[in-house]
């Protein structure tokens, strides 16, 4: 991959898409870019390659593959938000945003809508593409945020569901703030359908077959983190209040069995909890 | 600092706790599969040799692999992981200095297939002394491209014979093919099905399977994937070359025969006209075997062979062992193989005794002695491929001077096997004079008279006919 920062990986039928992202090569702020590539995911050989980015503070770039062979990629650095043509890398339509920059996740329906976001400091934008590179949505959150919004901002999709999941932060990366939520909006006309309180949501959302969604509360080591099984018509089936902790949940998985696997990150070794919670907390 | 990490798996139906794991690195949750196993990337921040880790966890909580990424003084953090239909697993691995993007790094893209290894021979069934061929096709690949280090295989065959694999050549999908090579002893093995496992060590992997690898040892504990398999080896057909002593008296006891050849081994046994001896094993050599007292009554000319069981296996060829009949018989006491008078003094139920062990052709010789003793003239000419017989001394009916018939046919061949009590040894079927004599002299020898004024003295009389029973039958 040479001389880049570390990126992510999709799959197509045959294809491994994988991209790089452009790191400071010296201390002059010399930038190499970053790459976007298709190989044969049998044998490694590249298909197509292309430059996309320079350096971007040490992101990593998100990649989205549609079922019409679409690769949509944010470019963090340029500001902009890129469709390609998986069949050969040619580009197909670019969206340039205006001011802040875009995060680093995107997700696309099954009518080939795609969605993402940016943000700057305190209003963040949630975007519905049409294929072709069309808007066809927008929403804006305005002024409701009093801290800096943080960029792990976090998409789950289903059918009649966009969830959308956002933290802030006054200062610093763990300040005490807590003023995350759960959105959730119509996929098809961006239309906000609730709106729930649930603290900091810095990690991912996954939803079930029955369209509960659940999200963790990502918040600071003075508020306690909670993991929230919402109701896709947003009221509460169960919270699970872990406790005041120095930690972090950074990320959810559902597994086709029904648990739900979560990573958090211990920040002080001498308070290292032994979570062991057995009773279920219904506020 | 971010010291420590835990893994939690919680009931999707009320958030409780399932399980949890630890590790002592920052990580992400990254990858599920369609097993619900977990493959977590996990790093550190900190300075001198992070290592970066992927684990894979199964849906039980087991820890099943780690692969660590091993560049000293480099911050390693592998991003992006895609998992595809088949298993496959991709990632990047970024490589910096420091996590700060001031200084460039290098950066790969790697895939790990799920490890597999699938072996072959160059056949199903071997004999000793073959040498058997392994050929083993896995995914591991022969350099663990994260690290550099040359990985490893082996076959441990029957427990405890460690045989290498050499890397060969690399496939068209990307499978490497490892090949070795193992020569199956000559020695003391018989049929056997013999296991093996085949072992690959993988350098900065650890696995839950246990390896074995001596020198150089396993890069890391457990660093292994093992398959287990088995081939067949047939021992051969023995060839027996000689046979110590070769000649014993009839009538000698029990003595140890040595046997010489080769191709034998601890289930090999010696045989005497076709019925097994007690046998031991010496070497691939040489067996010995006990001869009881009870197989050389008799002269005569013995078959002696070495069977190796089946499958594979077989008897040896024949080496003749000779009891010789004693003094007077001249011609070197060497037993003719013809049904002659020569036969010293026997009995037919022995006889049946020793031809009921003997094999089916044997047996066949005997089921015609029995026809013939009913009724049917014996040729005297009749070849055996053993031993004496004598007709039956089982007489239903009396006999007596005048008579003619094949009952006194075999009065006759008994009674002529003692030249002291028949010396004219004439067999007519005709009871005259010489008959009537020989039946006199057997009855005063095995006192079944008292005196020649006995009534029966000289007929054979139900008296007569139960001491050639009694004595034939010994």
């Amino acid at each position: 991959m040479g001389t880049s920062g570390g990126g992510n990986t999709i799959l197509g039928n045959n294809e491994l898409y994988y991209n790089t992202r452009g790191v400071w090569i010296n201390s002059n702020l010399d930038a190499a870019d970053g790459g976007l590539f298709s190989i044969n995911k049998d044998t490694g050989q590249t298909i197509w390659e292309r430059q996309i980015s320079s350096a971007d503070g040490g992101k990593s770039i998100s990649l989205s593959l549609s079922a019409n062979n679409t690769l949509y990629s944010p470019d963090v650095y340029n500001d902009t938000f890129t469709a390609y043509d998986a069949t050969n890398g040619s580009l197909k339509w670019t969206y340039q945003f205006s001011g802040g920059h875009t995060n680093d996740e995107s997700k696309i329906a099954d009518d080939g809508t795609i969605y993402t976001s940016r943000e700057n400091t305190t209003i963040i934008k949630i975007y519905a593409f049409n294929s072709d590179g069309s808007t066809k949505w927008m929403y804006s959150t305005s002024t409701n945020y009093t801290g800096d919004i943080k960029s792990e901002t976090r998409f789950a999709l289903t059918s009649d569901r966009l969830y959308f999941g956002i933290s802030t932060a006054d200062s610093g990366s763990y300040a005490p703030t807590d003023h995350g939520r759960l959105y959730a909006f119509n996929p098809a006309t961006g239309e906000l359908l609730w709106i729930y309180e649930t603290g900091n949501i810095s990690s991912s959302i996954v939803v079930d077959a029955d369209g509960t969604v659940y999200a963790v509360n990502n918040s600071s080591s003075a508020i306690d983190k909670k993991i929230f099984a919402i109701n896709p018509d947003g009221t509460l089936k169960w919270q699970f209040n872990t406790g005041l902790q120095d930690m972090t949940y950074n990320n959810i998985i559902l597994r086709s069995d029904g648990v739900l696997l979560l990573s958090k990150n211990i920040f002080n070794f001498d308070n290292y909890p032994i979570v062991l919670i057995d009773t279920t907390i219904e506020d | 600092m971010i010291l420590r990490l835990k893994i939690e798996a919680r009931s999707a139906t009320d958030g409780h706790l399932l399980w949890s794991r630890d590790f002592n690195n920052f990580t992400d949750l990254n990858i599920t599969d369609s097993q619900n196993g977990l493959y977590l990337s996990s790093y550190y921040f900190g300075p001198g040799n992070p290592p970066t880790i992927i684990s894979y966890i199964d849906a039980n909580n087991n820890l099943i692999w780690q692969l660590a990424s091993e560049h000293d003084n480099l911050y390693n953090l592998f991003f992006g992981m895609s998992l595809d239909e088949n298993g496959r697993f991709y990632a990047t691995l970024e490589h910096n200095p420091a996590f700060d993007d001031t200084y460039p790094g290098w950066d790969k893209l790697f895939a790990v297939y799920p490890w597999d290894i699938s072996y072959g021979t160059n056949a199903n069934e071997y004999n000793w002394g073959d040498t058997i061929t392994f050929t083993a096709t896995t995914t591991m690949q022969q350099t663990n491209l994260l690290t550099g280090v040359n990985n490893k295989m082996q076959i441990i065959v029957d427990s405890n014979i460690k045989v290498p694999l050499a890397y060969s050549t690399t496939t068209s999908d990307g499978n490497t093919v490892w090949i070795g090579t193992y020569e199956i002893p000559s020695d003391n093995i018989g049929y056997q099905n013999i296991p093996f496992t085949i072992e690959g060590s993988q350098a900065s992997i650890t696995t839950n399977m246990t390896t074995h690898f001596d020198s150089p040892a396993e890069l890391t504990n457990n660093t292994g994937y093992v398959v287990s398999g088995s081939f067949n080896v047939y021992s051969p057909v023995p060839i027996l070359n000689s046979i110590s002593p070769l000649l014993k008296m009839a009538g000698d006891p029990q003595f140890t025969l040595t046997l010489n050849g080769s191709n034998f081994y601890s289930s090999s046994t010696a045989q005497f006209a076709g019925v097994s001896l007690s046998t031991t094993y010496i070497n691939s050599g040489q067996l010995t075997a006990i001869i009881p007292a009870s197989n050389i009554v008799f002269a005569g000319t013995f078959n002696i062979t070495v069977y190796n069981p089946t499958p594979g296996g077989g008897t040896s060829n024949t080496v003749g062992f000779i009891s010789n009949s004693g003094g007077g018989g001249g011609g070197g006491g060497v037993w003719l193989p013809t049904f002659t008078p020569q036969l010293p003094i026997s009995t037919s139920t022995s006889i049946i005794n020793i031809l009921n062990n003997y094999t089916t052709t044997t047996k066949t010789v005997y089921d015609e002695i029995i026809l013939q003793s009913g009724g049917t003239t014996i040729n005297s000419t009749t070849t055996l491929t053993s031993s004496t017989t004598l007709p039956s001394a089982i007489f239903i009916r009396n006999l007596k001077k005048g008579m003619r018939n094949a009952d006194v046919k075999r009065l006759q061949q008994l009674l002529a096997a003692n030249k002291e009590i028949y010396p004219e040894g004439l067999i007519t079927g005709y009871f005259g004079l010489l008959t009537e004599k020989a039946v006199q002299r057997f009855q005063l020898k095995y006192k079944v008279v008292s005196s020649i004024r006995d009534p029966g003295y000289g007929m054979v009389g139900p008296k007569t006919r139960a001491k050639l029973l009694e004595i034939f039958s010994k």
